[in-house]
């Protein structure tokens, strides 16, 4: 299964988005918990999940945000985007939260290859982060990845 | 052996660092607002959700506020005495349905907690945004 999609320098976002997304979405699908209850992934959305998260058949619910840039020189030539990226999922257990989120940086990390062959660079996990609220009825675990990565692209030369 | 300083460069680097840290905080410190944004609509109560869907993050001249634009989110964060409410005055409920009069036991405080967790992050996005800025400046 082709999950790499090349990246452009006019549609750097969404091009840098689908690659994360589309590798999340096809690595990052189910886990077991205790009792060998199996927990698939129910959603895989881009942004807060406002209109899933009161419905616990819902979660488990993955959201890849979308990449913030910074841009610095490279070469003379050349210009890099210095970006990030969060990964993160919403469930009903801490145990499967936990899981998922070894199974996101998992997805990652083996990926950088295919990554790189794409212009996406330097992948690297920039830090964790746990959260847990109850509402009403639903306890909900969220666990989020941050990922940096580089992006160099030829820049417009103007005197 | 002679050292050459150059007064007017060092002045010059450190003029331009000051703006550079300034942008790059104020640029973190949106980033940790949206962080918050994020953690307050997880904790905002769903009676309605417009509590949730109508908060947003807005950058002013002062820096950056979080505005809660639903008349529930005052009354939620700082508390109230149980009360009966009509269903007219629900907008687009996830719990309570139907017509009638239901009865509002507690408050839920979605902002403070929001903060209170979103904090601890705040020194390293800090620190990092302050890097990034000596980074880019050449230290």
């Amino acid at each position: 299964m082709k999950i790499s999609t090349s990246v452009s320098k006019a549609s750097v976002i969404e091009d840098i988005w689908k690659n994360f997304y589309d590798r999340i979405k096809a690595q990052v699908t189910t886990t077991t918990i205790t009792g060998s209850v199996v927990v698939p992934v129910q959603n895989w959305v881009s942004s807060f999940p406002d209109q899933l998260i009161d419905s616990k058949s819902d979660y488990p619910i993955v959201v890849v945000e979308n990449p913030k840039f910074d841009n610095e020189s490279f070469t003379m030539t050349k210009g890099t985007y210095k970006g990030k990226i969060g990964i993160e999922v919403y469930t009903n257990q801490g145990e499967s939260a936990d899981k998922f989120l070894s199974q996101i940086m998992e997805a990652i990390e083996t990926y950088k290859y295919q990554l790189k062959l794409v212009g996406i660079s330097m992948v690297e996990l920039d830090g964790t982060d746990s959260d847990k609220v109850s509402r009403d009825k639903i306890k909900v675990h969220t666990r989020r990845a941050l990922f940096k990565f580089k992006f160099n692209y030829s820049k417009t030369i103007a005197y | 052996m002679v050292i050459k300083t150059n007064i007017a460069g060092v002045i010059k680097t450190i003029d331009g660092l000051s703006k550079n840290v300034n942008k790059y905080v104020s640029d973190a410190s949106g980033d940790f607002m949206k962080e918050v944004l994020i953690a307050a609509r997880k904790r905002a109560p769903r009676d309605t959700k417009w509590l949730s869907r109508n908060m947003a993050v807005t950058k002013t001249k002062n820096g950056w506020d979080l505005i809660v634009a639903s008349r529930q989110g005052f009354f939620q964060e700082e508390g109230f005495k149980p009360h009966w409410i009509h269903s007219d005055m629900i907008e687009n409920s996830t719990k309570l349905r139907g017509e009638g009069f239901f009865f509002v036991k507690k408050s839920t405080p979605f902002v403070r907690p929001a903060l209170s967790h979103s904090l601890a992050h705040l020194p390293k996005i800090l620190s990092s945004a302050t890097k990034q800025a000596i980074a880019k400046r050449g230290g």
